[in-house]
């Protein structure tokens, strides 16, 4: 068995992952970058997008990371993020959904902007993800 | 006596009528507490990871730009308030106006920002200035809703629109206990920051000191802060919440205690009033029989 290391990511609504993992790749604001055990100490921030991780039996699973933090500990790695999902959780037709109403609240100024466009960014991302596999 | 069988009769049945609906009103209650508390606990540990790396950072960078951070004269002052929705919960949307009242010094100098429509209700009626009402989110806290607010209100602070924000929510202490609770939002406190604990983990500690920061710690303090804002109005928000529905629910308890000590009572008057009119006959008949003989 490969070699691990402790994996956590985090979101305000709760712990989304806690487990061993050999390898996570995740888009970084400075480009996509992964992470295997006994990496030096790093914190950077992340950008909206895809995680992968490599479990130490080989299998791999990918879902998505709405930006946040990862921090790399000597003991172990945190990810705290706005929010994080796997892809069965992704119902792409309410993403649609949400992306059409999105980009009509953004054209009408009678509805809040940032609201709007977090939420557009959070719907792309869904269907990018959805649309991966 | 006064009353006839018919008449309290009539009121026990309105009476039970009442009681069934605040015994409903306080199983609903519970529920939603349940719901808010297992909420609350959800949220802790990103709360709590996200304190750690800003206090490491901030101990590493000392003093921040970050203008966030930064005390300045203070002018105009902003309020978040969080109440209900909706009434009937004892005290908790009056205490939460009183607390905002108290602190509040100068009614002109003064923006607010209200969550729920007790609070907005209660303060357009004294012509305060509301700046952004907020109405159908308190019950059910949602950490994007919390976000898209905070957002509008560090972009008015960072326009120097005001110079400090403060939040004011209800404390959930237990389920019988809440308190009303001010706290400065902004300019941020970075003492509160400041890791609690020494880290004794020789380890750890050299895994600290070699922590690269990228791009740098300005840039990483610059999400962690909205975030940490956001965090802390989202908590609120949840402890509000569970807050109203532990008022209403021990309101609605003892509003359910008073009915069926009010059904007792009555029960009472009635079976004597139905003994007095039992008594009076058949002292009437004895007498009438006595007449006769």
């Amino acid at each position: 068995m490969a070699k691990t290391f402790r994996l956590k990511i985090i979101s305000p609504t709760g712990v989304f992952y806690d487990g061993d993992v050999e390898r996570i790749v995740v888009r970084g604001t400075e480009g996509e970058f992964a992470i295997l055990p006994d990496h030096i100490p790093f914190t950077t921030t992340l950008a909206l997008g895809t995680f992968n991780i490599l479990f130490g039996d080989g299998t791999k699973k990918y879902g998505t990371l709405l930006g946040g933090i990862a921090t790399i500990g000597s003991k172990e790695s945190i990810i705290l993020t706005d929010a994080a999902e796997w892809p069965e959780d992704i119902d792409i037709e309410r993403a649609k959904e949400a992306k059409e109403r999105a980009l009509q609240h953004l054209k009408d100024s009678k509805y809040d902007a940032t609201r709007a466009e977090i939420a557009l960014q959070r719907a792309i991302i869904r269907i990018g993800a959805k649309e991966q596999k | 006596m006064a009353e006839n069988v018919q008449d309290i009769k009539r009121r026990i049945k309105s009476v039970n009528s009442t009681k069934q609906i605040t015994h409903a009103m306080e199983l609903v209650a519970s529920a939603k507490l349940k719901k808010s508390r297992g909420l609350a606990e959800q949220r802790y540990p990103y709360f709590e990871a996200m304190i750690l790396s800003m206090g490491n950072i901030v101990e590493r960078t000392g003093k921040s730009k970050n203008a966030l951070m930064n005390q300045r004269e203070v002018k105009k002052t902003a309020y978040i308030i969080i109440t209900g929705d909706k009434g009937l919960a004892g005290g908790y949307n009056g205490n939460i106006c009183k607390r905002v009242e108290s602190h509040l010094k100068n009614k002109e100098n003064t923006v607010l920002y209200t969550i729920g429509s007790r609070g907005r209700d209660h303060f357009k009626n004294r012509d305060y200035k509301i700046q952004a009402e907020y109405l159908g989110i308190s019950e059910n806290p949602n950490f994007f809703t919390a976000k898209a607010i905070t957002a509008g209100i560090m972009d008015a602070y960072l326009k120097e629109e005001f110079d400090e924000v403060y939040l004011v929510y209800t404390r959930f202490i237990s389920t019988l206990v809440q308190h009303p609770y001010l706290m400065k939002l902004l300019p941020l406190n970075t003492d509160a920051l400041k890791p609690k604990n020494k880290i004794e983990d020789v380890e750890e500690k050299k895994s600290l000191t070699g922590m690269i920061y990228e791009p740098d710690p300005e840039a990483l303090l610059e999400y962690l802060i909205p975030n940490y804002i956001a965090n802390t109005l989202y908590g609120a928000m949840i402890e509000s919440a569970a807050s109203e529905q532990g008022a209403r629910r021990t309101a609605m308890e003892s509003a359910t205690e008073n009915a069926n000590e009010m059904i007792d009572d009555l029960t009472l008057k009635l079976n004597r009033v139905r003994q007095a009119a039992i008594t009076q006959e058949i002292s009437e008949i004895v007498s009438g029989a006595d007449a006769l003989s």
